[in-house]
């Protein structure tokens, strides 16, 4: 009962502790404030020597060494001036505080990450991409492209009076404009190539082909072709 | 007092209160304006994380190290710095009952961060008369949200602190006023907190 009462007690009260019942006013020191003081001085010299005189040549240690100061800041700066413990309010704002870390943690790597891979996916290429293991994305990617422009895959389908010959091996693709029509010969081709000899990447060719066909029925009649000779 | 009684099979009345119990006024303010706080620092984490994706896309525009000037950074950072320390003997006089010494701690404190918001206009002023403008590039524009919404965080500190200081002194130390200067406390030092973030790898990483 002694928080009622001291909650009752009128606020000019003199009495020595009349703040305490106040949570979250701990009782702050000049020490304390001095202390977090002096040693942020000395973190926020630091990084500012280690970039502007440069003493260590090597960039990477030297940002490694900065963020690392930071951190060590952040943490002083949280004790002594915004006096975090584990105690305060029943623990609860240490709580509070490592919940936000979290999601700051996953938002900004989070973000950094994705949109660096977006970054590196996107970028323009020019010439012939030189990728072992082609086969299999290739073919995938022959579904997309045919669905995504009809004309590309229906001269893809006309496509396989030529291309037969060659062995499965694909030319460099480019990634430009024509990448379609160049992978929807492939598909077939590789459906040929299945028919002649019966290779794994004649199945997939075959399995890709499937649904071009459903979309412009052309090609329905091309694979009823790479079918019938089996 | 809206309460209601019923009798289980033992016979003992069961009762429950309707109302809460009280809580003593502001008991949890303080709770509540750190979750603030953290929502703003989730803001701030999101400025972030654009400055970091965008870092380095300047569109042939100027680059960190051409527009970064590390002497006015360390002054800001020192201002900041300061600010933050006589807030605390600002906290520490409010704990001795010193109402003149609480207001010439704020009225020091308020002073240290106008000049901060002071450096910080000038400096965009140099930049923009340079010509890098948010509109120049991503890098740019990044970089003067993350910034100007930590600036407009001192503004608005600074505002609060003059008010703060006609209510202390219309009022003195009474306990709403202790806890509002609390509130303003964290608020400060949190600011120099995400300070860090900023010098850091706004400015410092990016010059390296």
């Amino acid at each position: 009962m002694s928080i009622s009462s001291h909650a009752s007690s009128p606020s000019h009260g003199d009495h020595d502790h009349g703040g305490h019942h106040e949570s979250g006013e701990s009782h702050s020191t000049i020490r304390g404030y001095l202390t977090g003081f002096g040693l942020s001085v000395v973190l926020t010299i630091i990084p500012f020597w280690l970039v502007m005189a440069r003493p260590i040549e090597d960039g990477i240690l030297t940002a490694t060494l900065v963020v690392l100061v930071a951190v060590a800041q952040i943490f002083v700066q949280m004790i002594y001036f915004l006096h975090m413990d584990a105690k305060s309010e029943g623990g609860w704002t240490v709580m509070a505080l490592i919940f936000t870390l979290v999601i700051v943690v996953i938002t900004i790597s989070g973000s950094l990450w994705v949109m660096y891979h977006l970054n590196s996916n996107m970028m323009p290429m020019d010439g012939g991409m030189q990728m072992d293991g082609m086969e299999m994305e290739g073919a995938h990617m022959g579904v997309g492209m045919s669905m995504d422009g009809k004309s590309d895959a229906q001269t893809g389908g006309v496509a396989p009076a030529v291309v037969p010959g060659s062995d499965g091996n694909m030319a460099p693709m480019t990634m430009d404009g024509m990448g379609g029509h160049d992978m929807g010969a492939h598909d077939t081709g590789a459906g040929a190539a299945g028919s002649q000899g019966g290779t794994g990447a004649g199945a997939h060719g075959g399995e890709s082909g499937t649904p071009t066909g459903d979309i412009d029925g052309n090609d329905t009649q091309q694979q009823g072709f790479a079918v019938t000779p089996q | 007092m809206a309460q209601a009684t019923l009798n289980d099979e033992t016979g003992k009345p069961v009762f429950y209160q309707l109302e809460e119990h009280e809580h003593a006024p502001g008991a949890s303010t303080m709770l509540g304006f750190w979750i603030y706080l953290m929502s703003d620092c989730l803001i701030f984490a999101i400025l972030f994380a654009t400055y970091g994706v965008l870092a380095g896309a300047y569109a042939a525009g100027p680059r960190p190290e051409e527009i970064f000037e590390l002497p006015l950074l360390a002054v800001n950072t020192a201002l900041l710095l300061f600010s933050s320390i006589t807030y605390g003997f600002a906290i520490i006089a409010m704990q001795n009952r010193n109402k003149r010494a609480v207001l010439g701690w704020l009225a020091v404190t308020g002073l240290l961060g106008l000049c901060f918001v002071g450096v910080e206009i000038y400096e965009f002023a140099t930049l923009f008369h340079e010509g890098a403008t948010p509109q120049r590039s991503a890098f740019l524009s990044a970089f003067f949200t993350l910034v100007a919404t930590h600036g407009l965080h001192v503004s608005f500190g600074i505002l609060w602190m003059a008010v703060l200081m006609v209510q202390v002194g219309k009022l003195g130390l009474i306990d709403a006023n202790r806890r509002r200067l609390m509130c303003l406390s964290m608020f400060w030092h949190f600011l120099d907190v995400i300070w860090i973030g900023v010098f850091t790898f706004v400015y410092l990483i990016r010059v390296i």
